[in-house]
C-alpha cells in the first residue's frame, strides 16, 4: 500500500527506521554476541532514551543510549559488553576448580561497572561475593586469579 | 619425609584425574572432553591429549606445551585455538548476518584472522579479507554493508579465491 507523506523536511522514506522493525531486532554487543532482542523502546521528547533487552540469560535489561553505537531494523549494535550477561556464566578458580555459577552481578550504580559477583555452588551452599580484583577473565566462562 | 610424600602426592596426577575432564581455552570456551593421552613409545614423554569434541566433530590433539593447568574440575589452555572461529556468526556494519564462518586462514606471525570463508546461504560462500573486519571476538562484525561486501566479491572473486587457496591454514 502506498503512504502518503505529510511532512514539510522530507520528500521519501529513505534512511528512516520504523520502531515496529526494531522491536524484536537482535542486540550485538561489542564482542559481536547476540545477547539478546529488543523489546521496548524508550523516548525523552523527540530522541531515543534507550532500549530494553531480553536477555538470553537473566532479567530484561535497559540499554541507554549512550552505550548504543547503532540501530536500525537489522540489529542493535552496543559499545559494551552488559554486566549483566555475566549472570549464569560458570566460574572457575586459577586451579581450574569449578567454583559455581554466577547469580548476580554487584554494582555501586547503574552504569556498566561492577564491583564483584555473587556465585552459588550447590543447592545447599550459600552464595559466596567475588571482589572484581579477583577476577582474571570473563568471556565464555569466567576465570580467577586466585585459588579458593 | 612424610611431608616430601605428601608434596610428591599434591604434585603428581593421574590418568584418571585427565581423562573423562572437560578442556575449556584460555577464554573458558569448553573445547571438548579428553578422551586419550598420547605418550612418544620411545622417549616416553607425554605428547598430548586427544579431545572428544562431540557428535559428528572430529576429534582434536592439543600438544602438552598448549597446557596451562591440569585442574580438579578441568584443564585449561594457555591460549585459544583456531577452532573457535568455526561456525563464528558474521554480521555487516549495521548489524544484519551474514552467515557463519566456515574456514578461517591465519597470520602466521600474530595468529589472528586475514581471511574468512563465510557461508552466506545454502550453497553460497563468500570470502571476506581482513580490512573488511572491524572485530572478532565471539561474533565479527564488518565494516561495510552486506550489499558492500557481496559486490566486492562479485567484483574481486578470482582474486580473493587465488589468495585464501594460497594462504596456509595455520
Amino acid at each position: 500500500m502506498i503512504m502518503e507523506i505529510i511532512s514539510g523536511k522530507r520528500t521519501n522514506m529513505n534512511g528512516l527506521c520504523g520502531l515496529k522493525k526494531i522491536v524484536g531486532a537482535p542486540v550485538i554487543s561489542k564482542d559481536g554476541d547476540e545477547i539478546g532482542k529488543v523489546v521496548e523502546i524508550f523516548f525523552t521528547e523527540h530522541k531515543i532514551a534507550g532500549f530494553v533487552l531480553s536477555h538470553k540469560k537473566g532479567p530484561k535489561v535497559f540499554i541507554g543510549e549512550e552505550y548504543i553505537e547503532k540501530f536500525n531494523e537489522d540489529a542493535v549494535i552496543i559499545k559494551i559488553n552488559p554486566i549483566t550477561s555475566m549472570i549464569g556464566l560458570t566460574v572457575f578458580d586459577s586451579a581450574g576448580k569449578k567454583i559455581g555459577i554466577v547469580k548476580e552481578v554487584v554494582r555501586q550504580n547503574n552504569s556498566n561497572s561492577f564491583t564483584g559477583i555473587e556465585v552459588k555452588g550447590s543447592v545447599l551452599r550459600k552464595k559466596k561475593t567475588i571482589p572484581k580484583s579477583e577476577i582474571d577473565e570473563i568471556k565464555h566462562t569466567i576465570m580467577l586469579n586466585k585459588e579458593i | 619425609m612424610e611431608e616430601d610424600d605428601f608434596s610428591i602426592k599434591k604434585k603428581n596426577i593421574t590418568s584418571d584425574d585427565i581423562l573423562g575432564k572437560n578442556l575449556l581455552d584460555s577464554e573458558g570456551k569448553l573445547i571438548g572432553v579428553t578422551m586419550a593421552l598420547n605418550i612418544d613409545s620411545k622417549t616416553k614423554n607425554i605428547l598430548g591429549l586427544t579431545i572428544d569434541r562431540g557428535f559428528m566433530k572430529p576429534n582434536i590433539f592439543v600438544g602438552i606445551d598448549l597446557i596451562k593447568i591440569f585442574g580438579v574440575d578441568s584443564i585449561i589452555l594457555n591460549t585459544t585455538l583456531p577452532i573457535k572461529y568455526f561456525n563464528m556468526p558474521v554480521y555487516d556494519i549495521n548489524g544484519k548476518f551474514i552467515g557463519k564462518i566456515k574456514i578461517a586462514k591465519f597470520d602466521s606471525k600474530t595468529k589472528e584472522p586475514i581471511m574468512i570463508k563465510v557461508k552466506s546461504g545454502i550453497l553460497s560462500s563468500i570470502i571476506i579479507p581482513k580490512k573488511n573486519i572491524k572485530r572478532i571476538d565471539k561474533g565479527a562484525i564488518l565494516r561495510k554493508t552486506k550489499q558492500e561486501i557481496l559486490l566486492e566479491w562479485k567484483e574481486n572473486k578470482k582474486e580473493l579465491i587465488e589468495e585464501f587457496m594460497e594462504l596456509p591454514l595455520l
